[in-house]
């Protein structure tokens, strides 16, 4: 029998630089080198600063994702990259070096759609076969999919104005939790009283499946300036009650409409305690990737390669913007 | 025989060189591609080797221009450079894209300011002179307002945006100590 190929899949769409290498769902490696620290003095990421540090790192990188593999590079298959969405200059030092990596060492290229990437993370050491809900919420993404196929995505919903996990930083900078504070500021509403300040639900009235959180952030904003002694606490707690309940909400509906049991909550706010709670009360079967392949990372994008094997794509160029449907052939 | 490949995009140009100091130049690109440089490095550097009939395993090491020039441009030469590089187990070395510009317009003994665009009447400059065939740097590459340098150097002609020469580029002598790193000025 032949081997299962080994992938190795390269993503620098924002500001993390990583590299993965798998192997029939098993994640072989998995290296991110993070830009917290250069991006945390601006609150927020730097693109010009990004693309730098990718090419600063990108080839320690790859030495620390085959160290960690065991392997050669020799012994590699194939190899993956994001191609888009995503910043257009870390978009292209990612997906320069990954074509011209394959190409000197004569192996396939092969681009890889960062949204399909998240999807796709669920693999990750486990089986799932679609149909399924996918949410992917991030700090540049809050999307919901329909599933149908590896391959075949259906984009039922997306934000209109900030992603899930932006709007967790942001309020985790006015809150004066740095930068990128999302986690803090979860940490912290663990303490507070969820129902102290009573927030709108975003998108209450809606036939679809979008959200919007930009309305959320600017309330909680005009609290904190109104009521400079309001309880931090209260307020982290009183806000995720509410970023926890549009996701859960909308993604509880499209599953009826859909009628699939099984949803997926990939990206970095699928580590979200309470998102994970709420979830497992609306009697849908969760899937959740492991904790290190939830924020941005190369092995899923490794692991999204795996389903489509395309050869001699030298031609491919980045695209900050891209819907996930122009990637079906 | 040794084969080396020198690359450059820090203008809106990709140009691409083989040499070889036993035979010559094997193969030259130049196309003014502006944006879609990304499309077309892998697939000319491709046709490079395919027109000198030679196989990439045969190539002895790569010189990336470093810049200064387009931010993304520099980038994308770069983690080309690098990726080729490792791919195939050979030393990458940088120069500066003025000094491979100054190669392919200063005529022998002359002495110039080499410059590119960097926008809102600054420019990226340095002065070189052409000197048995060789390029000696007498300024170094700044960004500069372009009056204020003609104020200084008034005897000197500026060439600006000029095309550099991946030739030049692929033949220098090897310098090991010259490590790959990018100029952002």
């Amino acid at each position: 029998m032949r081997k299962d190929p080994i992938i190795l899949g390269i993503d620098s769409s924002c500001d993390d630089t990583g590299i993965g290498i798998v192997q029939n769902n098993q994640v072989l490696a998995n290296i991110v080198s993070s830009q917290d620290a250069i991006h945390a003095e601006w609150g927020g990421v730097v693109p010009e600063k990004a693309s730098r540090e990718h090419l600063k790192v990108i080839d320690v990188v790859l030495e620390h994702a085959l160290r960690e593999a065991k392997l050669e590079l020799s012994q590699i298959d194939a190899i993956a990259a994001t191609y888009g969405p995503g910043l257009i200059g870390t978009l292209l030092v990612g997906l320069s070096y990954g074509k011209a990596l394959a190409w000197a060492s004569d192996k396939p290229f092969i681009p890889v759609h960062h949204l399909e990437g998240h999807i796709a993370s669920v693999l990750a050491d486990s089986e799932i076969e679609p149909p399924f809900l996918c949410l992917i919420a991030s700090g540049g993404h809050t999307s919901l999919f329909d599933v149908q196929a590896w391959g075949k995505y259906i984009e039922l919903g997306r934000t209109r104005d900030d992603a899930a996990g932006e709007a967790f930083d942001k309020i985790a900078r006015l809150l004066g939790l740095g930068f990128p504070g999302g986690a803090a500021l979860s940490k912290l509403a663990e303490s507070g009283d969820d129902m102290a300040f009573k927030f709108t639900l975003p998108m209450q009235r809606q036939e679809g499946f979008d959200f919007s959180f930009s309305g959320l952030k600017t309330a909680v904003s005009t609290l904190v300036k109104k009521q400079a002694d309001a309880n931090k606490a209260d307020v982290a707690a009183s806000f995720e009650r509410i970023v926890v309940k549009s996701l859960v909400t909308v993604s509880a509906k499209a599953a009826k409409k859909t009628g699939h049991k099984t949803i997926v909550v990939a990206g970095g706010v699928a580590a979200n305690k309470r998102l994970r709670r709420e979830f497992a009360q609306i009697g849908l079967e969760m899937k959740f990737p492991p904790f290190a392949l939830a924020t941005d990372n190369g092995a899923m994008i490794a692991l999204a390669a795996q389903k489509r094997f395309v050869v001699g794509a030298w031609d491919i160029d980045a695209k900050p913007y891209l819907p996930l449907s122009s990637t079906i052939a | 025989m040794e084969v080396y490949l020198g690359i450059d995009t820090a203008t809106p140009n990709l140009v691409l060189g083989l040499y070889s100091p036993q035979v010559g130049v094997l193969g030259v690109y130049e196309n003014r591609l502006e944006r879609n440089i990304t499309k077309h490095i892998i697939p000319e550097i491709d046709n490079l080797f395919t027109h000198a009939k030679l196989k990439k395993s045969k190539l002895s090491g790569i010189t990336v221009g470093l810049g200064p020039g387009s931010y993304t441009g520099i980038k994308i030469a770069l983690a080309t450079a690098k990726g080729l590089a490792r791919g195939l187990n050979i030393p990458l070395q940088g120069v500066s894209t003025l000094e491979a510009i100054a190669f392919a317009v200063l005529k022998e003994s002359e002495i110039a300011i080499i410059a590119l665009d960097a926008r809102r009447d600054n420019i990226y400059a340095a002065i070189y002179k052409k000197e048995d065939n060789k390029i000696i740097c007498l300024e170094q590459e700044e960004k500069v307002n372009i009056n204020e340098i003609k104020d200084k150097y008034p005897e000197h002609i500026i060439i600006k945006d000029a095309i550099p020469s991946a030739i030049y580029l692929a033949a220098i002598s090897r310098n090991p100590n010259q490590a790959a790193r990018p100029t952002y000025l």
